[in-house]
């Protein structure tokens, strides 16, 4: 008996192959596009990617930033491990601000609308339009953060534009939707960004607006901006003024990183807000660490899960990991060999693999 | 409610018997509901979906598995044994398990594709899931070039 084609197809059901693709790594799948048709839009279909990123939270991957130069990790387990450079991941220019929001990257800079949506598991890298109705100041100061609505499963970048003595101005950009472009909304205050993070749907901002520290909330969904109640009043004129915060995802909670007194008593307070309340956590510095003369150097560099991690550069060129789990209270830490310049780690981002279509994105920057 | 006799009696689409432990077959979430859900006086339960060939597999890999004192070492044996089968009968317990809604043979199968296809080039993966190549030569060419880091 000769088998037809289309018999074939019937006899081995696609949802099978489904089962089978949505547990594999992006490169493989990438490599499977062009098995057929069917399954180079299989790849792209939302439900699919969704799907896929659900189970590949297995396989949590790591870039590691070092100036504009960024690196993968393969695996953080304890002991050394050898960074791995990575071109063309928006290394043209130098962004001051890189976040990490399932999956993708959204890297900005302070003093233009520049705005670049990288795919690290596809290698996509996508530029999102410049504003056309802002006019083009100099001495504007921009700041850029992302979030995932998981209701509508939506990525929404919101830009915020200050220009000394006037109002704050936000801008926000739906990734991958028909209608492609900046639309501007209605804030509550003024306020100037330092970080981000996102929880459940929500930015949380870490901001000032002289004399105020404060955390402001956007709603990815209602696009609604709310204030964040925090534990004390936070202020501006310490010496380090906001520099003295970093606001985090521990747990999949909200949480900020009191770095004020660390220095002086061994110990990073950390704030975790609770169903309603912020409860204060003491991290102890590893008296190892608060002995060595080189201890000054410990810097907070990202967040995983449940462990928080702060590097340590030491004279001899070597670099410490430092690793906290909030929940068992433990360090662990490990040291990252071989990279190409001796400056300090900046920041270490964990994350999922995605397959989100960032190619979708509609690449209006360079025109 | 079904009797509570010792044995249960699973039937395929092809109408071939398999009779089953009880402690064996209500291991499964589908069996247990049919056993408390249906009133099958006659200990008989239907299998619309399953052909006897297909079956006499999967009940040779639950009797295995629920072996009184079988060791690791001898049910990874019998696992590798298990599937040794072609792509399209692996395909047939996979529905089967999915039917039966036993995860542990499912995640089983599904392991064997994915070993199956590991570092196998692109006709080698159509092969095994039986997909038709419906690209032109360039078209196919094209996607490859776009992807092509994935294929490093």
């Amino acid at each position: 008996m000769t088998m037809e084609p289309t018999a074939l197809i019937i006899s081995i059901p696609r949802d099978i192959i489904f089962d089978i693709f949505s547990t594999l790594p992006v490169k493989s799948l990438m490599c499977f596009k062009s098995v057929s048709k069917f399954y180079n839009s299989l790849v792209c279909e939302s439900v699919f990617v969704d799907i896929h990123q659900c189970r590949s939270r297995s396989r949590i991957k790591y870039i590691v930033r070092q100036r504009a130069k960024l690196y993968t990790i393969e695996a953080m387990e304890e002991g050394k491990v050898s960074p791995l450079h990575i071109d063309n991941f928006c290394e043209k220019l130098f962004y001051n601000y890189i976040m990490c929001v399932n999956g993708l990257f959204c890297c900005s800079m302070r003093n233009v609308d520049g705005v670049a949506i990288c795919n690290p598991s596809t290698k996509v890298v996508r530029s999102l339009p410049r504003l056309k109705d802002c006019p083009k100041i100099d001495c504007a100061e921009y700041f850029c953060s992302m979030g995932f609505d998981p209701e509508e499963k939506t990525y929404k970048v919101l830009m915020t534009i200050n220009v000394f003595a006037k109002p704050t101005r936000n801008w926000v950009f739906t990734l991958g939707r028909d209608e492609e472009s900046w639309r501007e909304i209605k804030g509550i205050t003024d306020f100037v960004g330092k970080n981000a993070v996102c929880v459940s749907g929500v930015i949380y901002m870490l901001s000032y607006s002289k004399p105020n520290i404060f955390v402001l909330g956007f709603d990815v969904k209602s696009e609604n901006f709310r204030m964040i109640t925090l534990w004390n009043s936070l202020d501006e004129h310490m010496i380090g003024g906001s520099y003295n915060y970093n606001i985090l995802k521990v747990n999949g909670k909200l949480a900020i990183l009191d770095k004020k007194i660390w220095y002086l008593e061994g110990n990073f307070d950390l704030w975790i807000l609770g169903k309603e309340e912020w409860e204060k956590h003491m991290i102890e510095i590893p008296a190892e660490h608060w002995t060595s003369p080189e201890f000054k150097r410990l810097t907070f560099c990202g967040t995983c899960d449940r462990e928080i991690l702060f590097t340590n550069k030491f004279a001899s060129g070597q670099f410490i990991c430092l690793c906290y789990n909030v929940t068992e209270k433990r360090w662990r830490n490990f040291e990252i060999q071989g990279f190409s310049e001796q400056s300090s780690i900046n920041e270490i981002y964990c994350y999922d693999e995605s397959l989100f279509p960032v190619e979708r994105i509609c690449n209006l920057f360079l025109n | 409610m079904m009797s509570l006799g010792k044995l249960i009696t699973l039937k395929t689409n092809d109408n071939e018997e398999f009779k089953l432990d009880k402690t064996v077959a209500v291991k499964l979430e589908i069996i247990k509901n049919i056993v408390q859900d249906v009133d099958c006086t006659s200990n008989v339960i239907p299998l619309p979906n399953i052909d006897g060939k297909t079956m006499t597999k999967v009940v040779k890999y639950w009797k295995k598995h629920s072996e009184e004192g079988v060791t690791e070492v001898q049910l990874k044996n019998f696992d590798q044994d298990f599937l040794k089968m072609s792509h399209s009968e692996l395909h047939d317990v996979h529905l089967a398990a999915k039917y039966l809604d036993d995860n542990q043979l499912k995640e089983v199968i599904i392991q064997e594709f994915l070993d199956r296809i590991k570092g196998k080039p692109i006709e080698e993966i159509r092969e095994v899931f039986g997909i038709v190549n419906d690209y032109t030569p360039e078209e196919e060419e094209e996607v490859r070039r776009e992807n092509a880091w994935a294929f490093e």
